[in-house]
């Protein structure tokens, strides 16, 4: 890896995110992990995607109690990095931006999500179901979430 | 004329797996599709957070039974990443060498299918014929044709014993090589299947980028992108890879892309057993580690990830999986359209669609004109929910 990418991705995004940006984290020289508020997600990610020209990999929604984490995992693959984006949306009102709009490939990921965890991504053009049959209990909103932990 | 839509699936005669595509057809021509996946979801991920990390490397061996080294390797690797766990170079070496016979084995069989599905069952047979010796090598290897069971965390579980197996890996490879470059020439050379091969399934490279395919889709679109290269795993580093890239962005680059690859897999496997050094095939593992760790491996169909959330117990917090086709098969619809309803299996086909992995489709979309045809399911919603009545 080139010395300094790390670091230069690092500056771009708290340049461009200001104070929306909360913090992060290295892990090796391959790993970068990046907490920002969720209201910057799409910023973020048409930063690292159509300006630094990231490729997206997946997102992971993470159930944590009260709230979802959700990790967008970007990947620099001329440089070998992959930096992860994490924000954070409260379980009771579990809304963050899409970026399909930026991301055509982001499409599926973020439906499988709302299928599984019930996070609903503002601004999706096709937010139907995906994997989970359409007889699954609920519908959108108050429904049954596989992926959610028990209380 | 009239726009009408052709189903096919989700179970169907000319699909090895469930998977539901809606082809919006003008006559012969596909003006939009549809995909549904799901089909096959068996909620792995949901299984893994209630296993222990030890036993996880075996239940997501079980998401696809063709690239079932890519999966635990790359969970592992991703475990090992959190704990800062340090694999034994023997093991790196053992890794190399089973996910390389893996990716012969894979790519044969995609390209006996993809020759099955334009009609030329010749050389469906021949590719089958030359992927068997691979299997029994997996077996004699392992104990397992498929699931081979081999990866652990922290290293393999079993030792490879060159001396006694060594002669006879080098005989199959000894005498695929020439079979594939023969067969290769087969469908290069041979007139009907560049016919039906050249300039179909076109995905630009901008379509590429925009859809974040991997693997044999995107090298075949000019995106030079393959984990092993970009991020040495296992013994990459050591051993080196040679990816080739193709930009006519048609079937035949995907083809030749995993010509190509089945070739260098061989030369891979060649230069792993010249360079297997010796030691320890495991590391000592010390507690249960904490943290968060990112796994990547080149599955034979592109970049597979796996992203885990351990907290120090016994048992994930979270794992999630993203296999290759999820990314290649979202893809399709550009692909399609524009293309015959004849073409359409083998542009599918082309994406080396595996629906274990992906585990749900359903392509199509109608922008205009109203939909001919509804699945049981979808009948059965719309009477029950009483709304958008069907006309």
């Amino acid at each position: 890896m080139e010395l300094g990418k790390k670091e230069d991705v690092l500056a771009k995004v708290k340049d461009e995110l200001k104070d929306k940006f909360e913090g992060h984290y290295a892990k090796g020289d391959h790993r970068l992990y990046l907490n920002v508020k969720k209201e910057a997600i799409r910023n973020c990610i048409r930063l690292l995607f159509e300006s630094m020209k990231a490729r997206l990999s997946t997102i992971s929604a993470v159930d944590l109690g009260d709230r979802f984490e959700v990790v967008y995992h970007l990947t620099f693959d001329e440089f070998n990095l992959v930096v992860n984006v994490k924000c954070s949306t409260p379980k009771i009102e579990a809304k963050i931006d899409s970026v399909t709009g930026i991301v055509e490939g982001a499409s599926w990921i973020e439906r499988e999500i709302k299928d599984l965890f019930g996070i609903e991504f503002v601004g999706h053009p096709n937010p139907e179901r995906l994997i989970l049959p359409d007889e699954w209990p609920g519908d959108w909103t108050g429904g049954e979430y596989p992926l959610r932990k028990r209380r | 004329m009239p726009e009408v839509v052709l189903p096919i699936g989700p179970y169907h005669p000319a699909l090895t797996e469930p998977e539901f595509f809606q082809v919006y057809v003008s006559g012969e021509e596909i003006v939009d599709a549809k995909v549904r996946i799901g089909y096959n979801h068996r909620g792995i991920e949901w299984l893994a957070q209630r296993k222990t990390i030890h036993q996880v490397p075996f239940l997501v061996e079980r998401i696809c039974g063709i690239c079932s080294n890519a999966h635990p390797m790359c969970f592992c690797q991703s475990v090992e990443e959190a704990g800062d766990i340090v694999v034994p170079d023997r093991a790196r070496h053992i890794r190399t060498l089973i996910a390389e016979l893996e990716r012969i084995h894979s790519h044969l069989l995609w390209a006996g299918i993809a020759s099955h599905l334009i009609g030329y069952d010749t050389l469906f047979m021949y590719f089958w014929r030359h992927r068997e010796p691979i299997c029994e090598l997996l077996d004699l290897i392992t104990g397992n044709r498929q699931h081979y069971a081999i990866n652990c965390i922290g290293g393999v579980r079993r030792d490879i014993d060159l001396e006694k197996y060594g002669s006879k890996i080098l005989g199959v490879l000894k005498s695929l090589t020439p079979a594939v470059l023969r067969l290769g020439d087969a469908v290069v050379k041979d007139r009907v299947v560049k016919a039906r091969m050249e300039g179909v399934g076109i995905l630009s490279t901008d379509n590429a980028r925009k859809y974040c395919v991997v693997g044999p889709t995107a090298r075949g679109s000019g995106i030079g992108i393959d984990v092993r290269k970009n991020e040495p795993y296992a013994a990459y580093r050591d051993v080196g890879v040679d990816v080739k890239v193709f930009t006519e962005c048609d079937v035949m680059a995907r083809t030749l892309v995993r010509v190509h690859e089945t070739l260098e897999s061989a030369e891979i496997v060649r230069r792993t057993m010249d360079a297997m050094p010796n030691g320890p095939i495991k590391a000592e593992l010390n507690g249960f580690p904490t943290g968060e760790g990112v796994g990547k491996v080149e599955a034979p169909r592109g970049e597979d990830i796996h992203y885990v959330r351990l907290n120090g117990t016994d048992k994930p917090e979270r794992l999630k999986i993203r296999a290759p086709t999820y990314m290649n098969l979202g893809s399709i619809v550009p692909q399609l359209v524009g293309y015959t309803i004849a073409d359409a299996p083998l542009i599918i086909g082309a994406v080396d669609p595996c629906m274990c992995c992906t585990d749900r489709i359903a392509l199509v979309d109608v922008r205009k004109g109203r939909k001919l045809v509804l699945s049981l399911g979808e009948l059965a919603q719309k009477t029950r929910k009483n709304r958008n009545p069907i006309r």
